[in-house]
């Protein structure tokens, strides 16, 4: 029985935590969402990278069709996704050099900013979410565009339950 | 007639009006008065710390590269990817906690 990886059942408990306990008008629903897509698009390029190895293996092409095609077809779009390793490298499942920062610096230019954002601070346990960090960061790396995270979220085809 | 009112006083006076109509005339534009004169704002960098009735604070950086500049670039770049790191680790609080 093919396992998945431990981490995907851990961002699967992630996102359903998120979703059922905190409410998605906070700001730590979309700072959490922010981390689970940022981690799912990291652990994409990672998936790729070791259905490269499993694909190698004479054991792959003695798999049944309908079990190995799927995996062939995520190998081949997470493999050679031309950003994937970007985004692993510098957002997901690092901070980003501090180049990334002074060039989004450099790119973002001189405009107000929004540097963090609080819930209902009168709260000991007020959530916090600070918009500038990933912004730079995105801004340096030219990865701003949306659609790009919805195609290899698209590609994960739903994450599997964790139980 | 005091001499308050006297022709030369009168001629002073009439020379006045006339003054304040050329300057108010100078204020209007097409049948329109001008609008008034805001004195340059201050280009110095500046956190705003904004609050709305729900209690959500919003602090942000007027210009983030003005206070890049006046902190040193590196230094403020340096706070930034700390609080990167500060924002994952509070979203995966939710999950160890």
């Amino acid at each position: 029985m093919l396992r998945w990886p431990r981490s995907i059942p851990c961002l699967a408990t992630l996102y359903r935590l998120n979703s059922n306990v905190v409410a998605t008008s906070s700001v730590a629903y979309w700072r959490n969402w922010k981390v689970i897509v940022l981690s799912t698009v990291g652990l994409a390029h990672e998936m790729g990278d070791a259905l490269q190895i499993l694909a190698g293996r004479p054991v792959f092409r003695s798999m049944k069709a309908s079990v190995r095609e799927p995996l062939e077809a995520a190998r081949k779009k997470w493999r050679k996704h031309p950003v994937l390793s970007k985004f692993r490298n510098q957002a997901s499942f690092h901070l980003g050099d501090p180049d990334v920062y002074a060039r989004g610096l450099d790119i973002a230019g001189s405009g107000r900013f929004v540097f963090s954002e609080s819930d209902n601070c009168d709260d000991a346990r007020a959530e916090v979410g600070f918009q500038l960090s990933i912004d730079l960061v995105l801004d340096g790396l030219d990865l701003q565009d949306d659609s790009m995270v919805i195609d290899v979220l698209g590609g994960l085809g739903g994450v599997p339950n964790s139980g | 007639m005091s001499k308050r009112y006297g022709p030369s006083n009168r001629r002073l006076l009439e020379s006045r009006r006339k003054r304040s109509l050329a300057r108010s005339k100078k204020t209007r534009k097409n049948g329109r008065v001008a609008p008034p004169k805001i004195a340059a704002t201050s280009s110095e960098p500046r956190v705003v710390f904004t609050r709305d009735k729900d209690g959500r604070m919003t602090v942000e950086l007027s210009s983030a590269t003005g206070i890049a500049d006046k902190l040193g670039k590196d230094t403020f770049l340096a706070f930034v990817r700390c609080f990167a790191g500060l924002d994952r680790f509070l979203a995966l609080q939710l999950s160890t906690g």
